[in-house]
């Protein structure tokens, strides 16, 4: 039974990531849509400096899911 | 913290580079969940296995080279696997070691027994980690492997995705230059 709890568990991760992936995808798509990244740019940002802080941005939103997964690991 | 925080740290990039082939959110959103469910996990979950055990039936040495390559280049093969390791280690792990705590104790308590020997062979079996590249190898795919793998997968991902950026307004820069009074 723990084997597959632990075989299983991963997979449902795995999916879990894939159905909420559009919330990461959502913002720098808009982003280049409504040409404000152009804007951001021509203001002088770097691009660089742009992708990072939005993956630390995700990274943090990411951070409640895998918190989660820890608690369940250590109560179960 | 470290750990929690670049656990599936390069998903995150993963996604990013997808998001420069979409040109608005709604087929953005619409297309991603599929696209990642299908070539993420379930193609590699269909097609892995064959091509792992036909490498395996040619040569050992090639089904675990193939593995290896697979767990350093597809994110959610590296993410499975530290999952993975941090439950079987929590379920398992965790009355494997009290159970060799267990058996130690009796064997020095009772060193002639014949079963404590075979007690300790199967102990011994049971430590054995993966290697990384090779059967015996020196790298053993480790949590804090993973974790490593997962920071240069997040870093190449995140470099291909600016890279794509650079090349399309370099792109557009030379087609206004190409235009440039000419409108």
């Amino acid at each position: 039974m723990k084997y597959i709890l632990a075989m299983l568990f991963p997979v449902l991760l795995n999916f879990g990531f894939c159905a909420t992936a559009g919330v990461f995808l959502l913002q720098p798509v808009s982003e280049r849509q409504t040409k404000m990244k152009q804007m951001l740019t021509m203001s002088g940002m770097s691009n660089l400096y742009y992708w990072l802080g939005l993956f630390l941005a995700d990274l943090v939103l990411l951070l409640f899911p895998f918190v989660l997964f820890f608690i369940f690991v250590l109560v179960t | 913290m470290l750990i929690i925080l670049s656990f599936g740290s390069a998903l995150i990039p993963l996604v990013y580079l997808a998001s420069t082939w979409y040109k608005d959110t709604v087929t953005a959103s619409k297309c991603i969940a599929p696209w990642l469910i299908i070539f993420g996990n379930v193609v590699p979950a269909i097609v892995f296995p064959l091509i792992w055990g036909i490498a395996l039936s040619i040569n050992e040495s090639v089904g675990i080279m193939f593995g290896s390559l697979i767990y350093i280049l597809n994110p959610f093969a590296t993410f499975f696997v530290n999952s993975y390791t941090v439950l079987i280690w929590h379920f398992v792990g965790k009355s494997y070691e009290e159970a060799r705590e267990r058996n130690e104790e009796y064997c020095l308590e009772y060193p002639n027994d014949s079963t404590c020997n075979d007690l300790k062979e199967e102990n011994e079996i049971d430590s054995a980690d993966v290697s990384l590249f090779s059967k015996d190898g020196p790298i053993k795919i480790t949590l804090e492997l993973g974790i490593l793998i997962g920071f240069i997968q997040a870093l190449v991902f995140l470099g291909l995705t600016i890279l794509i950026e650079l090349c399309r307004s370099q792109r557009f820069r030379n087609k206004s230059n190409e235009t440039d009074g000419k409108i």
